[in-house]
């Protein structure tokens, strides 16, 4: 504060406004809304405010440089939310100007095309504004502590739905869940087999764990889950896919909030996947950069939670049965029947949390197909519930959930402007259509402070959760597989149905380029290459049409050239050696050797199968040797046997056969320990814009060359 | 020799005179010719003009193999000409074979053929040609013709070394004779103004006794009706004189005392307002038209009548009982001269704009068409607002792209690059084949059921000749009195010309067409005066309204001939902006100034001695330089934007004069009525019938001098005009409440910075506020 005494001869001036301005009570709402009035023309006025292209460049860059130190020097949500309106400031400068300048066509199909591309920017402006109001707020909730009397704990049902998953997998998740801390006589855990088989009622019984299975197969997931909460009746349910692996403490962490909050209904934890996506393995970015969960768990469904708006995901959620009874049982109109689950019990005036510390963790899908596939479905889904129950319609939603629900609707719609931005310059480079009109460095005055200014807020707001510029190769690779069902769905949304993701069952040995699920990518590439070097050919050198223009249009394909680049590449799958995927963890470990040895030495990394351990240095192990290894789980040590399958100083040990018992142990000092997944919880590495762009340009024309060393898998 | 000569009525005359002047010319010689018989001639006059004072703005290229220039030379409708002598001066190639040459025309008949031989190519050379009388008329098309040749085998018309330039310091030195014409009121203003003058003239205006005011306010009518009627370039000046007929010459005479007109042998007198156009007694080939009446109002009615074209004046005299004509109101901005600005306006139907022949080339190669339309001076202008909409319309030779060439439009705005087009056949290209099918078939099923008028672009394919249309928006600049559109026709041909006689090469047709529109009217009027510059080109704010009914002339009591003379030559200065004349001016005395309260004031003030500025004080009626803050930051500013200039602006700070600010100074000083807010004044202020002179040269041939009218004070001496800025600003006509707020922000940057921020910083507060408040809801 002020700490200067006034000189003597001066007073301080008597402000009359200053002291107006202490005496409103800012907490009501008529002096914010007066203020915003005020404040608000002035805003206009700077949005509509005409500057020549230099002058437009020159406030453009002076903005940037002044957010970008901000967004350096300062670290709180103010700042944020500053960037967030110094972002809309600059796009609603650009559509003013595009607006008011740029929509003036030579012919019909100059404006045909000139109107889509419009359209294409209106959605992303849209999203851009939508994902603002999403993430105005991250809620960031806190763990609230269970009553001390056990006594009042709820019972619960556990549910494990499966449907053609291995048995070693669901094995691991089922002895995990029987392994939460919540008293044995009020959990019961239930795995819902939709495939029927022998070998898993076997396996329940021998675990000790309810068998459900149906005599059909409606509905998929939801009908499963509908007939088996018919077949409970426990004060909650948990649901977990079955691979999903909780840990020991997911009970103890969520259900608090069930106490504190009488009106809640589901509470939802993140979606953690030990193993990388298809796009981290194939680009091998796992860990180094964030993937798209990271952004939906990690600031989306935080700024959900805001809105009370969470979404529930189908897993790793608890939800409150009085709830689910009231709205029927899981919604089975749509193929994402969570979401649409989450959709109606916010109409009910239920609660809904989300509660960001990650108790589970589970396999990402495993193939480019299958993550086509998994994706195809939630946007058809999204586009369902769009279409026969749109949250901006019907009652019970307050605004902020209404715009939630339907950024996290749109967000799926990205199909058809993405196709249209890949495709837009090359209007003008290989036709000459002039679909945009403007003078090129006009254009770049304009939408370089739209996009970047964008960009640093974005960063400032995501900037662990997701790197620049990434988000466009997650969309351009499935915005061809999304685009028809999306518009089908739209159209008719009975068509179709569900299928089910899969994971953990391919395996690549060599590796392979999928030629076929490519080929959308590889068309838009080779376009695109045609469109740069006819229009270098034509405009550069053959001086047709105006120079700025074909720069404009040259830049941008090649922008497009390098997510495209990286896009094919993704389609070149590595080649996994491990027949399980791994987790990487540290944990004290003891080898006991035959000979009565003993070493102390770390864990490198498990799965269900084998184990890597580190030896202190100058000790090797020779291979094919059997050992103990021990492990500890709080004060008790854990004993497995198992044999050596590569020596040295990093061992690979494979564990010998075990039984029930052993294994649950197993899982029970490694699965579910329950700090596992929460340790590097949104530890990602930052990288501001330009990295991460310099980054991604690295994994572009490169990938071309990289591909071609591979065989072409013949699909 | 007369085959050819049209036999119009006033052409009757000419013939019969030339036909006398042969058998004269036979028999004697001219100089004693004036004596002896001086009822048919008595005056023979030399004058020399330039090719540019007659209209040809700049060096006339001309390429190809053969390739021609045509241009009128026009004579005065009461002259004869007795010779032309033409002093060319041209350049030609280098590379010219000696059998190229360039051939003078006059009226179509080869005056001159000038061998051009290319050894004595790329330097000056001048030549000399004389024109016989006989072929010329009143309005004679001059014609140079060249035909090129660089080699005796096969030759391009394209080729490069084909090229002669035309000066346009070429003259034109003509003897005419001046003939006697009939005393007709229907041809007024001719004699006393012609068309076909070339020279710049002075118009007596003879005042009997002292005129009362109204009798200057119809002096000041006809003055600039006269101005109004001379052509574009002409230089017309009016002079007072009290109680004298001139010796020679025409002269306007307003007469109230029938005595005098019994000294001008005039007999019939009559109290009436009257009109009569008499021959000078004094020079018989001089005319005088008298204006009569009782009083000044009486004059004002007999000009009034006169000018009112709807009444038809024959003969050489005329009582005018009917009363005074009645004219249309007059709106803001309607003056004929400028472009209309209250709807889009065709180039056709802008009076003053280029018609068809200028909008149209043919030749090999490049060209630029210019298009000079005349705007209002205060058309509303910041930094990236909405322009000028030009909708162009324009026809052009395809480009054989075949053959490698091509062909692009460059539109700029006089200084500023606005838009290029591609000048294409689309068919050519494969792709473009494609888009043209794709633009046709969308075309025919957007137009299904429209009528084919309605269809945005209109291509129509008659021999290669493609037409086009274009929208495209012209920034408006400060000070901008004129769009200046020049469209640049780029045709590009293959480096290596293979020869092509044996097919002729055709010429390239580009034109603008007339039908092309522009549009204003969405641009407010606006402007920050005082702004000399707007007065020196457009007579801006007076001519706002074009009859001047908000213009009040404040004359001092003891007025002289010269303040009149400098009254009268503004009347016919703001007459020649509008193209009409001032029906509503108002004339007061400095002591009587009370019914030009509400108007904008011209104040011409000899020796220092009006009344009205007795009591005001003059903003920097001295010679000092000053600068406000506002302009200092417009001017960082404008530094600041030179930055990205590829140009710089350069800032130039006028020398400071000092000394004594009487002597030998025209001084014109704008600045704001003090008697009504946001109404102007122009004072015309010197001490000599010198410094009017220079005032009014200043304002009539501003190319003489070397620097503009401009900022809010000029002083003007010899050829130098000095400008500076008093400071003292204030603004002119109305914007919306939008364009207000932009402007003041305009006009205050820093303001416009800070309400940024504060606005950015307090809204961003509040949602702080409300959205931490609300978050412990949740959790």
């Amino acid at each position: 504060m002020n700490n200067k005494l006034p000189l003597p001869g001066h007073s301080i001036p008597h402000n009359a406004l200053f002291e107006l301005v202490q005496k409103i009570d800012w907490n009501s709402p008529l002096p914010k809304i007066l203020t915003t009035l005020i404040f608000l023309p002035f805003l206009m006025v700077i949005v509509s405010f005409p500057l020549d292209y230099k002058y437009q460049f020159a406030f453009g860059i002076i903005v940037l440089i002044c957010a970008s130190f901000i967004a350096r020097s300062f670290h709180n949500r103010f700042v944020s939310l500053i960037l967030m309106l110094f972002s809309s400031i600059m796009t609603l400068r650009y559509l003013y100007w595009r607006f008011t300048t740029t929509l003036d066509f030579n012919s019909p199909m100059e404006s045909f095309l000139g109107y889509c591309l419009l359209i294409a920017e209106m959605y992303g402006v849209a999203i851009m504004f939508l994902s603002y109001f999403q993430s105005a707020w991250p809620l960031n909730r806190k763990y609230v502590p269970l009553p001390k009397d056990v006594d009042l704990w709820p019972t619960i049902d556990v549910l494990i739905p499966t449907f053609n998953e291995p048995l070693d997998i669901v094995r691991c998740s089922v002895l995990a869940a029987q392994s939460m801390d919540w008293p044995a006589n009020k959990m019961k855990i239930h795995i819902l087999d939709d495939g029927g088989r022998p070998s898993f009622k076997e396996f329940a019984r021998q675990a000790g764990v309810n068998y459900i299975a149906r005599k059909t197969h409606m509905h998929a997931k939801a009908g499963n889950l509908n007939y088996a909460l018919n077949q409970t009746n426990g004060e909650y349910v948990t649901i977990f896919d079955c691979d999903h692996i909780p840990s020991r403490s997911f009970l103890q962490m969520t259900m608090g909030w069930f106490f504190k909050d009488p009106k809640l209904a589901l509470i939802q934890t993140p979606h953690h996947f030990f193993s990388p996506d298809p796009i981290e393995r194939n680009l091998d970015v796992h860990g180094h950069v964030p993937n798209e969960g990271k952004l939906f768990y990690g600031l989306v469904q935080e700024g959900n939670d805001f809105w009370n708006a969470s979404f529930f995901c189908g897993s790793c959620a608890i939800l409150k049965r009085t709830a689910l009874e009231k709205i029927g049982g899981i919604a089975t109109d749509t193929v994402t029947e969570d979401a649409h689950t989450a959709l109606k019990l916010s109409r009910k005036g239920y609660n809904l949390a989300y509660l960001s510390i990650p108790q589970a963790s589970g396999l990402a899908t495993d193939s480019f197909p299958a993550h086509i596939r998994q994706r195809t479905r939630w946007a058809r889904g999204m586009a369902q519930i769009f279409r026969i129950d749109n949250p901006l319609l019907g009652r019970g939603l307050t605004i902020g959930q209404r715009l939630c629900y339907v950024t996290a609707m749109m967000g799926f719609f990205y199909g058809f402007p993405r196709l249209v931005f890949l495709l837009a310059p090359l209007a003008y480079l290989l036709f000459g259509f002039e679909i945009y009109h403007a003078f090129a460095l006009t254009v770049f005055a304009f939408a370089i402070p739209h996009v970047f200014m964008a960009q640093i807020a974005n960063h400032k707001v995501q900037s662990q959760y997701r790197h620049s510029f990434w988000g466009e190769i997650y969309d351009t690779l499935l915005a061809p597989y999304v685009l028809l069902p999306v518009i089908f769905a739209i159209i008719n949304p009975k068509l179709g149905s569900f299928n089910v993701t899969v994971k953990g069952q391919t395996k690549f040995n060599t590796s392979q380029f999928d030629a076929k699920i490519a080929m959308p990518c590889i068309i838009l590439f080779v376009l695109n290459v045609l469109g740069a070097l006819y229009g270098v050919y034509n405009n550069i050198y053959g001086g047709y049409g105006e120079y700025w223009t074909a720069i404009l249009n040259l830049v941008w394909v090649v922008f497009n050239l390098v997510v495209l680049g990286a896009c094919i590449y993704v389609a070149n799958e590595a080649k996994e050696l491990r027949r399980t995927p791994r987790v990487d963890m540290e944990l004290p470990a003891t080898i006991f050797l035959p000979n009565g040895r003993t070493i102390f030495c770390s864990t490198v990394d498990f799965s269900n199968r084998g184990m890597s351990l580190k030896l202190p240095d100058g000790i090797n192990l020779g291979p094919n040797k059997e050992l103990d290894i021990g492990i500890f789980r709080e004060t008790e040590e854990v004993r497995f046997k198992g044999i050596v399958r590569k020596g040295g100083n990093l061992l690979g040990v494979e564990f010998s056969p075990m039984d029930l018992s052993n294994y649950r142990k197993l899982v029970q000092v490694t699965f579910s320990r329950a700090d596992n997944w929460a340790v590097d919880w949104g530890n990602h590495r930052k990288a501001s814009p330009l990295t991460s762009l310099s980054e991604l340009i690295g994994h572009g024309p490169l990938s071309p060359r990289k591909v071609m060393g591979n065989k072409v898998r013949k699909t | 020799m007369f085959s050819n000569l049209h036999l119009s009525n006033g052409m009757n005359k000419k013939i019969i005179y030339l036909a006398c002047l042969g058998v004269f010319i036979l028999n004697s010689n001219s100089t004693s010719f004036a004596q002896s018989t001086p009822n048919l001639l008595t005056k023979t006059k030399s004058n020399t003009y330039t090719l540019k004072e007659i209209g040809t703005n700049s060096p006339v290229l001309l390429q190809g193999l053969e390739a021609r220039y045509d241009h009128l030379l026009n004579v005065r409708s009461d002259e004869i000409a007795l010779g032309v002598k033409l002093k060319l001066q041209f350049y030609f190639s280098k590379y010219l074979l000696d059998n190229s040459e360039l051939e003078i025309l006059v009226n179509d008949q080869s005056v001159k053929k000038i061998k051009l031989d290319g050894a004595r190519g790329n330097q000056l050379t001048t030549d000399e040609i004389e024109i016989p009388y006989q072929i010329l008329t009143a309005n004679n098309l001059i014609t140079y013709k060249f035909l090129g040749h660089y080699t005796n085998n096969c030759e391009d018309p394209r080729d490069p070394r084909l090229w002669l330039v035309l000066g346009n310091k070429s003259q034109f030195d003509i003897t005419t004779s001046q003939f006697a014409t009939q005393n007709d009121l229907s041809a007024f203003p001719v004699p006393f103004i012609d068309p076909d003058q070339q020279a710049p003239s002075v118009i007596p205006f003879v005042f009997a006794g002292s005129p009362d005011k109204n009798t200057l306010e119809a002096a000041g009518i006809l003055s600039s009706f006269m101005g109004a009627s001379g052509g574009y370039q002409q230089k017309i000046k009016f002079k007072s004189v009290f109680n004298k007929i001139p010796a020679t010459g025409n002269a306007i005479i307003f007469v109230s005392d029938p005595e005098y007109l019994i000294n001008l042998n005039f007999k019939k007198i009559s109290p009436e307002p009257s009109l009569a156009i008499i021959d000078n007694p004094f020079d018989k080939l001089g005319k005088l038209l008298l204006v009569m009446g009782s009083n000044g109002s009486a004059h004002k009615t007999s000009v009034l009548n006169l000018i009112d074209k709807k009444r038809l004046l024959t003969g050489d005299y005329i009582q005018l009982n009917d009363g005074v004509p009645k004219f249309p109101k007059r709106v803001p901005y309607d003056a004929p001269a400028w472009v209309q600005t209250n709807k889009p306006i065709k180039i056709s139907d802008i009076s003053g704009a280029p018609t068809g022949d200028n909008l149209k080339v043919a030749n090999y190669g490049s060209t630029v068409i210019p298009l000079d339309l005349p705007l209002p001076p205060d058309l509303y202008h910041i930094k990236g607002s909405t322009g000028i909409k030009v909708d162009l319309k324009f026809a052009f030779s395809l480009p054989d792209s075949t053959k490698g060439e091509s062909a692009s439009l460059g539109i700029s705005d006089d200084q500023r690059f606005v838009r290029d087009f591609t000048l294409t056949s689309q068919e050519n290209s494969p792709f473009g084949r494609l888009k043209s099918y794709f633009n046709n078939k969308l075309a025919y099923y957007i137009n299904l059921g429209k009528s084919s008028a309605d269809s945005d672009e209109s291509e129509s394919r008659v021999d290669q000749v493609k037409e086009k249309r274009i929208k495209f928006e012209v920034p408006i600049f400060p000070n901008q009195s004129d769009l200046k559109l020049r469209a640049f026709f780029n045709y590009k041909y293959p480096q290596d010309l293979e020869c092509v006689a044996s097919t002729p090469i055709p010429l390239t047709q580009k034109m603008l067409l007339p039908s092309s529109s522009i549009d204003v009217s969405h641009v407010s009027h606006f402007i920050e005066m005082p702004n000399l510059s707007v007065f020196a080109q457009k007579g801006f704010p007076f001519t706002r309204l074009a009859d001047l009914s908000e213009t009040g002339v404040i004359l001092n009591k003891n007025f002289n001939e010269q303040s009149i003379s400098t009254y009268l030559t503004m009347m016919g200065f703001l007459g020649s902006k509008t193209h009409y004349p001032a029906l509503k001016v108002q004339v007061a005395l400095d002591d009587q100034i009370n019914e030009l309260r509400n108007k904008d004031l011209l104040i011409i003030d000899e020796n220092n001695s009006s009344k009205v500025l007795k009591n005001w004080s003059i903003p920097a009626d001295q010679n000092s330089y000053s600068l406000s803050l506002s302009k200092m930051i417009e001017k960082l500013f404008n530094k600041l934007g030179s930055m990205f200039d590829s140009k710089t602006v350069e800032v130039e700070e006028p020398a400071v004069t000092s000394g004594d600010t009487n002597a030998g100074l025209g001084k014109i000083i704008g600045f704001e009525s003090p008697l009504k807010s946001h109404k102007s004044v122009v004072l015309l202020k010197g001490t000599s019938d010198f410094d009017f002179e220079n005032i009014q040269n200043a304002l009539l041939s501003p190319a003489d001098f070397k620097n503009p009218i401009e900022g809010t004070n000029a002083l003007i001496y010899d050829d130098k005009i000095n400008t500076f800025d008093h400071g003292d600003y204030y603004d002119v006509g109305s914007l919306n409440f939008i364009e207000f707020i932009y402007w003041t922000l305009v006009k205050f940057p820093i303001l416009f910075i800070l309400v940024g921020i504060l606005s950015v910083i307090a809204v961003t507060m509040i949602l702080f506020s409300t959205l931490k408040a609300k978050a412990p809801d949740r959790i």
